[in-house]
């Protein structure tokens, strides 16, 4: 391998779970930028540079685990990619080594590739995590997830859609007000508003208050009804009815 | 094991405009009928094409929130009606909450069948097409009737030229092989051959449709199903079609 060697340090919340998807090779294959090709099980990787260089290659994966950590070689027709990970107490630690033609155009893309693998793993570390809250969350924790809305709504139906110019304190009496034309029609309504300020979800059951999330700017409120306070702007609000009796089945 | 490819790659790009593929997710059912899905990005706005059915939303979303803010998607295009095109409207609206839809005229008493029963934002694109202002960019949706549907349109990108050119150069590719860029025409003609000569209609609408096509500068044609052509494949692609005989109807 060559001696130029791109290290990249990633702050994760969950190191080891984060490093047991690494150790997966399917991550890899189907996660690692620059991929434009998969034949005879080996992937096929277009690196690019200023939009106006290239560098392809036909690369084997094969992967090496270890107790600290896990290495791929990615073996090609004209080159080498050697990948490593490792787990810190808070982080991910990834090396990345090339050798073959062309180094001026792959190493500068070596970064954006340890990266990318290393936030994939941690997003299916995430879902993981998420995938067991969402069977044991309430529904305020489940309107933070967005499989969970979006598995809602493919059995729902759009039954309102306005916009609404909101004033901060304004959303409630707005959501009092749908209870005679929505509320009572459906057992399950999921009601959904997006404006400058940001966003909010709410679940209504029975004609009750079920959930609640309301995210600020980036910040999220999960199950905090008095955010409900602080959201204003013109709201872009849809509500929906949801087929199901049974929000379990789901 | 069905493919997946879970990262964007930017098939095109010009200063702040950007012609960028969203990556790929394999159903067993679609026997090698793989759907792309794409983003246009200039000054900051966004306009998708082709956005998919529910299985891939979430990738699509994903890989869309890497480049821009979802409220920043200020379209969504549709070729036409088929469920790997429309298929995830009602989540598009919910998180895409500023899109519009343009699609034929033809199919938008269809949509509330998506469950969409009030409050689309829907531009009819009339049968002879029209223009989508996105950021500082002026598309244009060109009509490609009958191609397979009815009412079929492709988007035009002025800016790095490329076609979204929806179902016209579909491949099937086999189990186990996928590229995103055509490299063998020949091989990839092959491809193409059994989709070409069944879906479409007949040889008039594909003439048609090239008649429109050859006054276009284009550098990139990318579809819906299948690969990318560039470069000289571009024209490579619109030759085979020009001599392919033994389209849909024509045959019986």
């Amino acid at each position: 391998m060559g001696n130029k060697v791109v290290s990249v340090n990633v702050r994760v919340p969950k190191p080891d779970l984060t490093l047991r998807y690494l150790r997966d090779e399917s991550l890899v294959r189907s996660s690692i930028p620059y991929l434009v090709g998969v034949v005879g099980g080996k992937v096929v990787l277009r690196f690019t540079r200023a939009f106006l260089f290239h560098f392809k290659d036909v690369y084997d994966v094969l992967m090496k685990s270890s107790n600290d950590g896990v290495n791929y070689l990615l073996a090609g027709e004209r080159s080498n990619i050697e990948l490593t990970f490792k787990a810190s107490a808070d982080s991910i630690v990834g090396t990345a080594a090339y050798d073959g033609p062309r180094a001026w155009v792959v190493r500068p893309c070596l970064s954006k590739v340890i990266n990318a693998l290393i936030n994939e793993a941690r997003t299916r570390a995430d879902e993981a995590v998420e995938a067991v809250r969402e069977s044991t969350a309430d529904y305020s924790e489940k309107l933070a997830l967005v499989s969970w809305v979006s598995k809602l709504l493919m059995r729902s139906i759009l039954i309102k859609s306005e916009i609404v110019a909101m004033p901060k304190g304004g959303l409630v009496s707005y959501v009092e007000k749908l209870a005679d034309e929505v509320l009572r029609k459906y057992r399950v309504v999921y009601v959904s508003g997006a404006s400058d300020s940001g966003t909010f979800r709410l679940l209504f059951i029975n004609g009750a208050l079920a959930g609640t999330y309301v995210n600020l700017g980036g910040k999220e409120y999960v199950g905090d009804e008095k955010a409900l306070n602080l959201f204003e702007g013109f709201t872009q609000v849809r509500v929906y009815g949801s087929m199901l009796d049974n929000l379990n089945a789901l | 094991m069905p493919l997946k490819v879970r990262k964007p790659y930017v098939i095109a790009e010009e200063g702040n405009h950007a012609f960028i593929w969203l990556g790929l997710d394999e159903a067993e059912a679609e026997k090698g009928i793989l759907t792309n899905q794409y983003l246009i990005i200039d000054s900051g706005e966004g306009i998708l094409l082709d956005p998919g059915g529910r299985f891939v939303f979430e990738r699509v979303y994903r890989n869309v929130s890497e480049y821009i803010n979802p409220w920043k998607v200020k379209a969504a295009f549709f070729t036409h009606q088929d469920p790997d095109v429309v298929g995830s409207l009602l989540l598009l609206m919910d998180f895409f909450p500023n899109a519009v839809a343009y699609i034929s005229s033809l199919w938008v008493r269809f949509l509330p069948h998506l469950g969409a029963l009030a409050g689309l934002k829907v531009v009819e694109i009339p049968d002879e097409g029209t223009s989508i202002k996105v950021g500082n960019a002026e598309l244009r949706a060109i009509p490609a009737h009958f191609l397979h549907s009815p009412g079929n349109f492709n988007l035009y990108d002025p800016v790095v030229k490329v076609l979204f050119s929806g179902d016209l150069g579909a491949a099937v590719f086999p189990e186990g092989t996928w590229y995103l860029f055509v490299e063998d025409f020949e091989a990839h003609a092959k491809l193409m051959e059994p989709f070409h000569r069944r879906y479409l209609p007949c040889r008039k609408a594909l003439e048609a449709w090239l008649r429109r096509v050859k006054q276009l500068d284009i550098n990139v044609i990318a579809p819906q199903h299948g690969a990318v052509f560039t470069g000289g494949n571009v024209r490579r692609f619109l030759k085979w079609l020009e001599g392919l005989e033994g389209v849909g109807a024509d045959t019986l």
